[in-house]
């Protein structure tokens, strides 16, 4: 079940992680002694369990002439549960709590931590795992703050805005993986079908999400003075339709499937999928509290692992028209079917009477790069959230999991991608995470304290 | 009231009931008629279906009819303790949680409430200490206490 590459000895200069002088997969052995030590093997368990039942090996070489040696193994398999012994040998450590609540905001971006319920990735590892829906972001703050919740599904940005006090009490918030990538867009009511162009919308009423998201920071780089030109509101995804049925909003930048659900309900139209601005920009993240993961490291451990399984099993083109099955019912997303396969394949329609065809519509590589939380402290900087000096690059490390995401997806066989800082380009303009100031500094639109 | 006038008042109330659920249902339904399947092309009928809907149908403005009212509500009343985990549970259960929440509060309030009454009715010094307060809040109807041992007492002076 479990292949356990070795482990690399602990790096004295790793930031993130302890220096202990004892093997990095946490049992009690020297480094270099891990493959031995690793090797209570099944072959070793059936040894001792043979030997245990004859302590006399003459006696034990005599049942095995006289009965042969498959006959041996059929007759003890029959009353010894050998295989679970084998597979309870491989295990990783105890999990200390195994009944885990774990919040969630109805939308695709959340994806893998929703399908890993039905599907059954928790159970798999040991976790009796209870999905809650939430009403929205605030709430997922809050209840995460009080301990309601475990784990939940966030908007990327709120561990580092939580974590630094903007908005709540600090509390230390971590990012395991990031759930989604892409998967959102601008989504306009049906009476603006002419107004395309950007330099049109002064004195529309935009809706996002919360104020410390993705959708914040990519939807003021319209080029528009949110405080002139636009009014930005927050509203619950799960509102965003009605009020724009309403006529309340004139548009939005949602998370799917609230932009589809607009063109099903034929009272919006995709204009942009935020793909177009920032092609692989993160969304939603999943995370927990510092204190959790200090104080339940199998546990999340074991729910890395599971949410890790369902990220790769939803990136696979193959799997989506099964995944939006699983995930429609009102006991998770409660939308259309078709609505979410329409977000999950890519092939929708625009709510123009055309049908696209945009297969990255939505993704979901879990990896938390550190740039891209370097990004969105910028940002934060930029709209005056946070104030002050800030140490970009030692939050991003403090609060985004890149190695222990990297370490647990080769625990599971999968190939984590190299490297920890990667640049990215968001509407034509490179940004390089190396020069977080000058990046801030270099918008001519933004709220710092001259 | 005459039996007759009775019987007229019931049946215009019958008549208001219907003509508010006809005027429901005109409202709701989806206008326009359904334009025919055949002028269209393979991609408009894909498109069609993924608005959910059938080549040619309309949609309904949102609002449901009084027809597909009924049906959710036959569907929840008819299967009312049924549960899907923490996100979809059955009205029954919903219900019931909402009558214990309010219940709770409704006894976590009389056990400070009818102590506190007792006292301010048994002691006039307590009971001038806390008026100007009652007053205040009497003046919110779901608070409302009517000052019976004052009048108990007047009464009891009079006689």
């Amino acid at each position: 079940m479990s292949r356990l590459l070795e482990p690399t000895a602990n790096d004295p200069y790793d930031a993130d992680r302890q220096l202990m002088l004892r093997c990095a997969c946490g049992q009690d052995h020297a480094p270099d002694q891990h493959a031995s030590a690793m090797a209570l093997s099944d072959d070793k368990l059936e040894a001792s369990l043979i030997k245990a039942l004859f302590p006399v090996d003459s006696v034990r070489r005599g049942f095995l002439r006289a009965v042969g040696a498959s006959t041996a193994r059929a007759a003890i398999a029959s009353v010894f549960p050998l295989g679970a012994m084998q597979a309870m040998a491989q295990e990783k450590g105890p999990l200390e709590k195994k009944d885990l609540k774990i919040g969630f905001i109805p939308i695709t971006c959340a994806t893998p931590l929703i399908m890993a319920h039905p599907l059954g990735f928790y159970k798999q590892q040991g976790l009796n795992v209870e999905v809650v829906k939430t009403a929205g972001w605030a709430l997922i703050r809050d209840k995460m703050l009080n301990k309601e919740y475990d784990a939940t599904h966030f908007l990327s940005p709120m561990p580092l805005a939580i974590s630094m006090g903007a908005g709540s009490n600090a509390t230390p918030m971590n990012v395991a993986t990031i759930q989604n990538t892409n998967g959102q867009a601008i989504t306009l009511a049906n009476k603006h079908k002419d107004k395309r162009d950007p330099k049109l919308w002064k004195g529309f009423k935009f809706a996002v999400p919360f104020e410390y998201s993705m959708h914040n920071f990519l939807l003021r780089e319209a080029g528009l003075n949110p405080d002139t030109d636009i009014q930005i509101r927050v509203v619950p995804p799960a509102e965003m339709v009605a009020n724009l049925r309403a006529g309340n909003i004139d548009g939005y930048l949602g998370p799917d499937p609230f932009n589809q659900r607009a063109v099903f309900e034929e009272v919006g139209f995709i204009h942009i999928l935020t793909k177009e601005i920032w092609n692989g920009h993160p969304c939603c993240a999943f995370g927990s509290s510092t204190e959790f993961i200090q104080k339940n490291p199998n546990t999340f451990a074991a729910l890395y692992r599971a949410v890790l399984t369902a990220s790769a099993m939803a990136r696979k083109p193959e799997n989506r028209e099964l995944i939006a099955k699983v995930i429609a019912p009102a006991q998770y997303l409660n939308q259309p079917e078709t609505v979410i396969s329409q977000v999950l394949t890519g092939r929708f329609a625009d709510g123009l009477g055309n049908i696209r065809s945009v297969p990255d519509r939505a993704d979901f590589d879990p990896i938390p790069w550190q740039s891209m939380a370097v990004w969105m402290l910028t940002q934060m900087k930029r709209w005056g959230y946070v104030k002050g000096d800030v140490d970009y690059k030692q939050m991003a490390e403090k609060v985004f999991l890149l190695t222990d995401a990297k370490k647990h997806m080769k625990e599971i066989g999968q190939t984590p991608p190299e490297g920890a800082y990667p640049r990215f380009t968001i509407m034509g303009k490179v940004f390089d995470p190396t020069k977080p100031d000058e990046y801030v500094k270099s918008f001519a639109i933004h709220k710092m304290a001259a | 009231m005459t039996r007759a006038t009775n019987l007229k008042a019931a049946l215009v109330s019958l008549l208001i009931l219907l003509a508010v659920l006809g005027i429901w249902q005109a409202a709701t339904l989806p206008s326009g008629g359904a334009t025919s399947q055949a002028g269209m092309t393979p991609e408009q009928i894909e498109y069609q279906k993924m608005l959910g809907k059938d080549p040619g149908q309309v949609k309904s403005a949102g609002f449901p009819t009084p027809a597909e009212m009924g049906a959710t509500a036959w569907a929840h009343l008819s299967n009312p303790f049924y549960d899907n985990g923490p996100n979809d549970k059955g009205i029954a259960i919903q219900l019931a949680w909402s009558l214990g929440r309010v219940g709770l509060g409704f006894l976590l309030a009389c056990l400070v409430a009818v102590p506190l009454g007792f006292v301010i009715g048994m002691s006039p010094l307590l009971h001038k200490a806390f008026d100007p307060f009652i007053q205040v809040l009497n003046r919110w109807r779901g608070c409302r206490w009517r000052s019976t041992p004052s009048r108990i007492r007047r009464r009891a002076a009079s006689s």
